[in-house]
Parts: structure tokens; C-alpha cells; sequence
């Protein structure tokens, strides 16, 4: 205890200063915590609903998607959020839309529902596809597997339980897992790939292997997904599809991240407002309570001052502690905010009807950078008068008042 | 060593001026301990402080082996304040977050003198008798072995001259005896020093005794 090796200088004052005070350190460093965790709060929101869509969207690999009209909302519902459903229009649109300028190709898919799977304890939404015009899963087959789907085997979504290798039954069918996904924060997620014919043999043997038998109405589809010409505006085509052919609706993954960012706008605009409102509180506060902590100490300052501390040095020792607690509430603000919206993240996403996928690290890096630069800032402005005062105390003032 | 000529202090408090230290001159030679006694509010604090550099007089000048204390930047005073000139106050003014012997180490962080200081600092604290107490908190401490503790911290900076303004004032009056021998001791190994107090009794350990009345300073020849 008694040595070289602990030093005393303007770094250990500080931090000795900040324990001595520990109820009002406490109350300015939950400031800087709301500061600090409602920004990061929001980030995080925004930041992970825009990283879902944006994996999510790549994933769905297609330029437009082309649905029944009745059930273009059913249609949304699905890819953002999973909620299975089956719905179809006639097949004869596949050739329609595929004949339409800008369409470079089309392919269609079948959404079948799943009441109940061995599988999961979640409803599953069945994918099935046609090998033979898909452009969306066979080039994620080729790179990931070396080659297509075998018959009876299956793709599925990141929160389908099972191993690749292993089987599931769907309808009294027996699938082999070939593959999993990664996740989305989508309907992707709790969905599953199969070749159209295999569904269609599921569905005949459906009858006598299942509970619950399930007819495929013949030539029916649920939607076509469009891959556009190099060349042509995705929005032109989108328009012409919708002006030949009333009764379906053509859905642009962009108009859904466009859809899901102004679904997150009010919630997001409020953790904003929140961050604005908490910094504009807590900046008079903190300014108070640092006043507050250095008209108490002023006669300690005075002692430092007659010991031979000059101002700079009584500026610099204020404003750091500002800064410390800023540093130190922030970072707890910020890890509360991590532990709530870990632990609570289906929670949040499914009430605020986003989908949400946790930031990358990087992502998070500049998240909590942003988060901790607000708190210093607020830290550091709100230290500059109190610190500035107190620099300015004539020592002798200081040392006077301070014993009265 | 030190010489102030013509030293006015005035204070103004609302439309009223306080002449708190009225035209006083002083020459301490090195070697010196002199005590200043006065009535309360008689200017002694004041005057001590003008001498210190922490508060700049009216008029007048103050010297400090040749060089003019009050015409420096405040940041060459501050340093002057580390290594030339030490404060010892009626309160002993340790940092309650730091140990007894942190304490009387701190104020080698602004003179930048760092080696050995611990050593030092427990051959200090020894000299004030306050060996066994190292890493106490101040809290920890009687009034009397606060104010041993910031004599032992005035010293560890090896200043040219050191300032006690009345540190036996709050004390019990058996303790006083053992504090002006500790200024007794210190003033043997050849510090100088100036010692303000109400207090009267104390002549006996100075060589020279001034009286300060109304802001006026006047020598008395025992
Ligand atoms: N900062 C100040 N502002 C206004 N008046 C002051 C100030 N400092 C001292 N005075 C006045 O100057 C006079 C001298 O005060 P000073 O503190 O120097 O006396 P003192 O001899 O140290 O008294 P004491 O024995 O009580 O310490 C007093 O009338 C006091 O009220
Ligand atoms: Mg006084």
C-alpha cells in the first residue's frame, strides 16, 4: 500500500472523488444510462429491422414478386413474418407474366400450411418450388450443397429444429433435411423449401398417411417470383404486369422495406424524441449537480490550488469526472439496452410488426460508439461551466467561503 | 528572502470598502520564524494569503527572492506554490479520498518530483509524529494529527518558506504545545517560516513576534 507503485496524480483523484459521492454519482450516471440506452435502443431497432429486410429480401432473390390481389397483405404477412398460409390464382398467370416485356424470368411457388408438423412447436410455411424455372434456391443449392434438391429432400428456414441428414414429416410424408437457411428475422425462418413435384406426392399420399388430408388444386400457383432484364426498370416492369393483368398484385421488396421502415418510424421517432427530451434533462441536471458537488468542495479546491494546482488542473479534474461517470453510465445504459432487446427481441419485433435481425458486430461497434459519444458529449458540456467556475475561484475566495 | 513593500488589501462588499490590510511592509530573511499575532479580523489571513499567491494584493509588491510574485502568470505561480512556498491552514484541508500518506505525497504531483517520495513522505510523517498512521483515512485522524499531517505535506516539496495561518486555532489548548514544536523543530533544521495567531502564548517559540492591528503590521521588541 505504502509505495511507488501507487501513484497519485489527476487520474486516481478523480476516480477516488467519484466513489466518495456514490448516491449522487448514481443518480447523474442513470442519466447518462437513459441517455445512452435510448439511443442505442433505437439504433438497434432500426439498424436490426433494415439488416432483417435487407438478408431477408437478398434471400428471397427476387427482382418483384407477383401474388394474388386479394391476398397481397396474406402475401406480406408471410414474407415478413412467417404466418403460413396458402393461398393460389391460376397457373395461367406464370405464362402471363413471363410474356411481359422486361421479364427475364419467372418462377412460381406454392405456399402450403402446415397446421401441425413433428418438427416444430411453430406453424411452418411450406415453399414448394419448380426446379425446372426457379432462379432463387438453385444457385444458393449450387454454392452451398454443389447441386440441386434430390427428390424428397428439403431446405429449411433457421428456426426449424433439425439436423441436416435427419427427416421430417410433413403430411405423412418423410422429408430429408438437406440444408438450412441462415436466418433472415423473416417469414424465411420458419419456412421450408421443397420441389413441387414431392409436394404434389405429398399431398396425394396425404390422404391415406395423414391426419389431416390436403388437396393441391391442379394448376394453381400462390406466386410468381420475377427476375427483370438487366435492362429494364423493376418499377416500369412492376406496372405493366399490374395494368395486364388485373387480379394479381406485384409486390417490390423495396416497397416492403419502404413498408417496414414507416412502421417502425412512429416507434423509432418516439425512442428518438426520448433520447432528445432524456438529453435535455438530464444536461441542466448534471450541470446542477456538478455545480452542486463543486461549491461543496470549493474549499478543497482551494487547498489543491494553494498545493499548487493550477486552473487548468481544477478544469481538467471537474470535467473528468463528468466524463468518467458519462463513460460509465453510458456503458451500462448501453448493456442494459443489449440484455433487454436480446432477451425480449421476438417480443419487441412481433409488437412493433418488424421483423428484426440482430446487428452485425460491426454494426453494433457503431451503435455503442454513437451511444457513448452522445453520453460524453452530454457529459462534457454539461461539466464545462461547473468546471469552468470552479477553475476560476480565487483560492483564497475559496478557501474563506469555504470555512464559513 | 521574502519582501513585501506598501501592501494594501482592499475589500468591497456592496458600496462598504474593508481595508483589510493596510500599507504593511516585511522583510523575512531566510532562517526566520516569525509570529504574527492579532485579533480576529485584524488582517492576518489576508495578508498571509497575499503572500502565498492565492490572493493578489491592492497594491504594493511582494518578492520572493528577487523575483515579483504577483507580476507572473498564474500558472508560474501555481508552480511557485508547489516548490517555493507552502500553506498550512487552521483545518488540515487532506483529501478525504486519499490516505494519510497519499496526502502528504500529492502535492509532489505538481512539482513533477516524484523519486522517492514515499520515503520521504514516512520521514515526514514520523517527524510530525504521526508514524503508524500511513494509510488511515483522514477521517481517522484527531483535529491535532490533521494539522501534523498537512505540516508533514507543507514539507514534502522542500519549500523556501512556509505560511501557517493560525494552525492552532480549533485546536484543544494542551495540543498546541506539541504542534509549535514541531514548527520549533522544522525552524531548527533551517526552514523559515511565518506563523499567524490569535493566540499570544505562542511568542516564546519565535524569534520575532509582529503584531498586526486594523491592517497595520507593527514589530515588538520583546
Ligand atoms: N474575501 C473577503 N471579502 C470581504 N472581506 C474580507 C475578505 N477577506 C477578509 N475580509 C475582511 O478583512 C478583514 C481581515 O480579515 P482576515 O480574515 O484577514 O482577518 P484575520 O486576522 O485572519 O482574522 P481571524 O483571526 O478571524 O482569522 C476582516 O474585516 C474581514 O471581514
Ligand atoms: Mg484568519
Amino acid at each position: 500500500m505504502s509505495g511507488m507503485g501507487k501513484s497519485i496524480g489527476l487520474g486516481s483523484l478523480t476516480w477516488n472523488n467519484l466513489r466518495n459521492r456514490p448516491y449522487r454519482n448514481i443518480a447523474t450516471m442513470l442519466c447518462f444510462a437513459f441517455i445512452a440506452g435510448s439511443l442505442i435502443s433505437a439504433h438497434f431497432l432500426v439498424g436490426g429491422a433494415t439488416n432483417s429486410l435487407h438478408s431477408g429480401l437478398s434471400r428471397i432473390g427476387a427482382d418483384l414478386l407477383v401474388v394474388p390481389r386479394e391476398y397481397s397483405a396474406t402475401a406480406e404477412a408471410v414474407i415478413l413474418k412467417g404466418q403460413p398460409s396458402t393461398f393460389v390464382f391460376d397457373s395461367s398467370h406464370l405464362e402471363e407474366v413471363a410474356r411481359i416485356q422486361g421479364v427475364d424470368r419467372a418462377a412460381p411457388q406454392l405456399y402450403i400450411q402446415t397446421l401441425s408438423a413433428s418438427c416444430c412447436s411453430i406453424p411452418v410455411q411450406l415453399i414448394a418450388y419448380d426446379p425446372a424455372r426457379d432462379f432463387t434456391i438453385t444457385p444458393w443449392l449450387e454454392s452451398r450443397l454443389g447441386g440441386p434438391l434430390a427428390k424428397d429432400e428439403i431446405i429449411i428456414g433457421s428456426r426449424i429444429i433439425g439436423n441436416v441428414g435427419e427427416t421430417l414429416l410433413f403430411y405423412g410424408h418423410e422429408f430429408t433435411i438437406a440444408g438450412r437457411l441462415e436466418p433472415t428475422g423473416m417469414g424465411l425462418d420458419s419456412s421450408v423449401f421443397l420441389r413441387m413435384e414431392d409436394a404434389a406426392v405429398m399431398a396425394e399420399e396425404s390422404r391415406t398417411k395423414a391426419a389431416e388430408a390436403i388437396s393441391l388444386p391442379a394448376n394453381q400457383i400462390s406466386s410468381v417470383l420475377i427476375m427483370v432484364d438487366p435492362d429494364s426498370d423493376p418499377s416500369e416492369v412492376a406496372a405493366r404486369i399490374q395494368a395486364t393483368i388485373p387480379d394479381v398484385r406485384v409486390i417490390a421488396p423495396n416497397y416492403l422495406i419502404m413498408k417496414v421502415t414507416d412502421q417502425l418510424e412512429a416507434t423509432t421517432h418516439l425512442l428518438y424524441l426520448a433520447t432528445i427530451s432524456v438529453t435535455l434533462i438530464a444536461l441542466p441536471l448534471i450541470a446542477v449537480i456538478s455545480s452542486m458537488v463543486a461549491s461543496e468542495r470549493r474549499r478543497d479546491i482551494g487547498v489543491l490550488r494553494a498545493l499548487g494546482a493550477s486552473r487548468p488542473f481544477i478544469f481538467r479534474l471537474i470535467f473528468l469526472e463528468s466524463i468518467s461517470l458519462a463513460v460509465i453510465g453510458g456503458l451500462i445504459g448501453i448493456f442494459t439496452s443489449f440484455v433487454i432487446i436480446f432477451s425480449f427481441q421476438d417480443l419487441i419485433a412481433a409488437s412493433l410488426q418488424i421483423p428484426f435481425l440482430w446487428p452485425s458486430p460491426e454494426e453494433l461497434l457503431v451503435a455503442t460508439g454513437m451511444a457513448l459519444l452522445l453520453a460524453i458529449t452530454v457529459g462534457g458540456v454539461s461539466s464545462l461551466y461547473p468546471a469552468y467556475r470552479s477553475s476560476m475561484l480565487e483560492p483564497y475566495e475559496a478557501i474563506r467561503r469555504g470555512e464559513i | 528572502m521574502m519582501v513585501a513593500t506598501g501592501l494594501v488589501k482592499r475589500f468591497t462588499i456592496g458600496s462598504t470598502e474593508v481595508l483589510a490590510v493596510d500599507g504593511v511592509d516585511l522583510d523575512i530573511k531566510k532562517g526566520d520564524f516569525d509570529l504574527i499575532t492579532g485579533v480576529e479580523g485584524s488582517g492576518k489571513s489576508t495578508l498571509l494569503g497575499m503572500l502565498g499567491g492565492l490572493t493578489p494584493p491592492s497594491e504594493g509588491n511582494i518578492l520572493l527572492q528577487g523575483q515579483n510574485i504577483w507580476t507572473l502568470s498564474g500558472t508560474r505561480r501555481a508552480h511557485l506554490r508547489a516548490t517555493e512556498i507552502s500553506l498550512i491552514f487552521s483545518f488540515s484541508g487532506l483529501l478525504p479520498t486519499l490516505t494519510v500518506l497519499e496526502n502528504v505525497m500529492f502535492p509532489s504531483v505538481f512539482a513533477g518530483t516524484m523519486v522517492h517520495i514515499d520515503k520521504k513522505a514516512h520521514r515526514l510523517l514520523q517527524l510530525v509524529g504521526l508514524s503508524g498512521k500511513e494509510d488511515l483515512g483522514p477521517d481517522c485522524l484527531s483535529p491535532d494529527e490533521g494539522i501534523r499531517a498537512s505540516i508533514a505535506r507543507a514539507l514534502i516539496n522542500d519549500p523556501s518558506i512556509i505560511l501557517a495561518d493560525d494552525p492552532v486555532r480549533d485546536l484543544d489548548p494542551e495540543k498546541v504545545t506539541g504542534i509549535m514544536e514541531i514548527f520549533a523543530t522544522i525552524h531548527r533544521e533551517g526552514k523559515t517560516i511565518v506563523l499567524a495567531s490569535r493566540t499570544t502564548e505562542l511568542e516564546s517559540f519565535a524569534q520575532r513576534v509582529m503584531r498586526m492591528e486594523r491592517g497595520k503590521l507593527s514589530e515588538q521588541i520583546a
